[in-house]
């Protein structure tokens, strides 16, 4: 340990007396690790973290689906109810789709946005409320209007007042009993952070209509979710409502036939849909970004190397071992990316608000993103990495000096036979770069042409 | 420093070739050389003849092509890069023309060097090691100071503190006045002739006859052979003339 204190005491006094050198490794560290936190910090938002439910890798999302054309549909309320009766494989299926009322009553008319959803939602997802209760399937009855609302809904409009339970709200001219008040951090769904309320689907019975759309088979608008029974996997839920789907396409025809399959996948794949290739695309090329960078330092740490040949030479002589140098060059090489890995994080810290900024509402989550401890274990593990990439090959090299010649008068030996392998990470950053400038024009384009599509 | 009399370097037939393209350099042919513990020997002759290439393997340095070579008892001319390393660090004290001490450490570290390359030897051990190596070579007052802060003499004196600091069987010393001025050329000379009195055992080369005349014993090379004194110089006047 204490030679490990020693080889790093020597290795920050190398890099104080290495200006230039010190500074553009950091610096070019600096962005590569800062690009790769800053990515990493949205992927983990998005795709790594759980969704904020009662064991969420059992939540699945359905669709239904033409098997005759691509796309995919939403699902009507008697095809809801009828694949919520008929499936074996789900605990729960929940409908959902959102609606926007206005509030009056108060000192003006809010506008507010929420959810009308079945009466199972929160036992599905394993949520309770903050305060007062969760829906009953009685609730779901024609005429009957409760509400659970938000914590910031309560905290904004209402003071916190405990006694909002039981209050009616005057919501589109119809008063609703609030039930119950949600948690902080409760979302549902999670794309729609901002969400006030969370009304059963009796809103959708109205008796005044005479095909309300509870009854409408042909008013394809419900998005759904579920909760698989224990042990049943995604596989079997989908052959279950394609079953379903096939059956009702036959008894509607009227209303089913581009309604006979489904598709069933689970909740956060359904929440990421198609941007998570697009994301893994991004992450990859912040890494090559990395690889290049580390490659580049490593090519600076070898020319390093050469002036410090005699160094090395004089310690192999006087008793370290192999080991032991590359121990005290790879110390110098992870000092060197702990300091880089900590601009990189000071850099991901201002620039992640600005990619969050750039990618908007596009992506799910993606406002949840930020630098906090999991992106900072991320970033410190990315920085070590980086520092065993680019220190471990000068550091074999160097272990390898012929003592004899080096030691010699102004011995420079084997400087010749290195240069390959300066050349090689030459080559290889510039192939590397040369496939991440053609990875970036080929999504600029792509980018433009979608911009110039016609969307019908 | 250690007990005089038995043999601490014996070296039997050691020939050495370098290979360079398709060139055969015989650099040592058929050594045999036997240095016994609390002895000082000089090896002298003319510049080519060998002598460096026979300290760098009696230093571990490098490997001879072929012959036998044991230090303080024990065969080491196959041994693997960690025993030969552990065996610099624990039985020899290098001493170079060109002081090589590191520049980016202080007096006081360059000394303790080689003993933080030792295994389990507590800071307080190896602290008392280097005062007193420094002590030895009159350079204690100077501890915080970097190479580049002192002269060539002093920074030779340094080296010669850190070769003693490891307290090795052998002190060996390549040309150890060459990059010095007469003056502190001098002063070298005297403190590796007391470090002998004190028991050292010590090997030199040096290509200069007044400080080779220190020693006890010179051995003279020429095309990498052992000859002798009279032999050295009739094989130098030939080439001469």
């Amino acid at each position: 340990m204490n030679g490990v204190v020693q080889d790093l005491r020597y290795a920050l006094r190398q890099l104080r007396k290495t200006p230039g050198f010190t500074a553009v490794a950091v610096i070019t560290l600096a962005l590569g690790i800062g690009a790769n936190t800053a990515v990493f910090s949205v992927i983990d938002a998005v795709m790594l973290r759980p969704l904020p439910y009662y064991k969420p890798e059992r939540l699945i999302a359905a669709e239904s689906v033409n098997s005759r054309a691509p796309g995919f549909g939403a699902l009507s309320y008697p095809d809801f109810f009828d694949w919520r009766n008929r499936n074996r494989t789900l605990e729960h299926l929940v409908s959902y789709h959102d609606d926007a009322f206005t509030l009056n009553g108060l000192d003006r008319p809010v506008h507010l946005d929420g959810e009308v959803v079945s009466w199972d939602l929160l036992t599905a997802l394993g949520v309770s409320p903050e305060l007062g209760r969760s829906f009953t399937s009685d609730e779901e009855k024609v005429g009957t209007r409760v509400v659970l609302i938000s914590h910031a809904l309560w905290a904004s409009r209402f003071a916190s007042d405990n006694s909002i339970l039981g209050r009616q709200l005057k919501l589109n001219g119809n008063l609703y009993s609030v039930i119950g008040v949600m948690p902080q951090e409760f979302r549902f769904p999670v794309n729609a952070p901002r969400n006030d309320f969370w009304t059963t689907l009796a809103v959708d019975d109205d008796p005044s209509d005479p095909e309300p759309n509870t009854v409408s088979r042909g008013s394809h608008f419900l998005n759904v979710i579920g909760r698989m029974k224990p042990g049943v996997t995604v596989e079997q839920v989908d052959q279950d409502l394609k079953t379903i789907a096939a059956n009702l396409a036959k008894e509607y025809p009227a209303t089913n036939t581009r309604h006979d399959s489904a598709r069933t996948r689970t909740a956060i794949a359904a929440l990421l849909g198609d941007k998570r290739p697009a994301l893994l695309v991004v992450l990859g090329a912040a890494v090559l970004v990395l690889v290049i960078a580390c490659g580049n330092i490593a090519n600076l740490m070898l020319a390093r190397m050469r002036e410090r040949q005699r160094e090395i030479a004089m310690r192999s002589a006087l008793g370290a071992g192999r080991n032991r140098i590359i121990r005290q060059l790879l110390v110098e090489s992870l000092a060197l990316s702990a300091i880089g890995g900590l601009a990189g994080c000071g850099l991901a810290f201002l620039a992640t608000p600005a990619v969050l900024r750039l990618i908007g509402n596009s992506v799910p989550r993606a406002a949840e993103a930020g630098v906090d401890l999991r992106v900072l274990t991320f970033s410190v593990l990315l920085s070590f990495a980086a520092g065993l990439i680019f220190g471990t090959i000068p550091a074999i090299v160097s272990s390898r000096t012929s003592l004899v010649s080096t030691l010699k008068e102004g011995g420079r030996s084997e400087i010749a036979g290195r240069d390959w392998l300066r050349s090689s990470l030459i080559v290889a950053q510039v192939a590397l770069g040369l496939a991440l400038t053609a990875g970036a024009g080929l999504l600029i384009s792509s980018f433009a042409n979608l911009r110039r599509a016609n969307e019908g | 420093m250690m007990e005089s009399g038995q043999a601490l370097i014996q070296i039997q037939d050691m020939t050495k070739v370098f290979y360079t393209d398709e060139i055969e350099t015989h650099a040592l042919s058929g050594i045999h050389l036997s240095v016994n513990k609390g002895e000082y020997v000089a090896m002298s002759g003319p510049s080519g003849c060998g002598k460096s290439t026979l300290l760098s393997i009696i230093g571990l340095l490098d490997t001879p092509t072929a012959g036998r070579y044991s230090l303080n008892g024990k065969t080491v001319e196959n041994l693997d890069f960690a025993e030969r390393s552990r065996i610099r660090n624990q039985e020899i004290g290098f001493i170079f023309q060109s002081f090589n001490l590191i520049g980016d450490l202080t007096v006081y570290e360059n000394v303790e060097l080689p003993l933080t390359y030792r295994q389990r030897m507590p800071a307080a051990d190896r602290k008392g090691r280097v005062m007193e190596a420094l002590e030895r070579v009159g350079m204690a007052h100077r501890i915080r100071h970097y190479p580049s802060q002192l002269s060539g003499g002093q920074q030779q004196r340094v080296a010669v503190a850190r070769a003693l600091g490891g307290t090795p069987s052998i002190l060996l010393a390549d040309e150890p006045t060459g990059n010095l001025d007469s003056r502190n050329g001098e002063a070298v000379m005297e403190l590796l002739q007391n470090l002998h009195r004190e028991g050292a055992t010590i090997c030199m080369v040096t290509h200069d006859p007044r400080f080779a005349k220190h020693a006890q014993r010179e051995v003279h090379l020429f095309d990498g052979k052992v000859v002798a004194e009279e032999e050295l110089k009739k094989l130098l006047a030939e080439v001469q003339a």
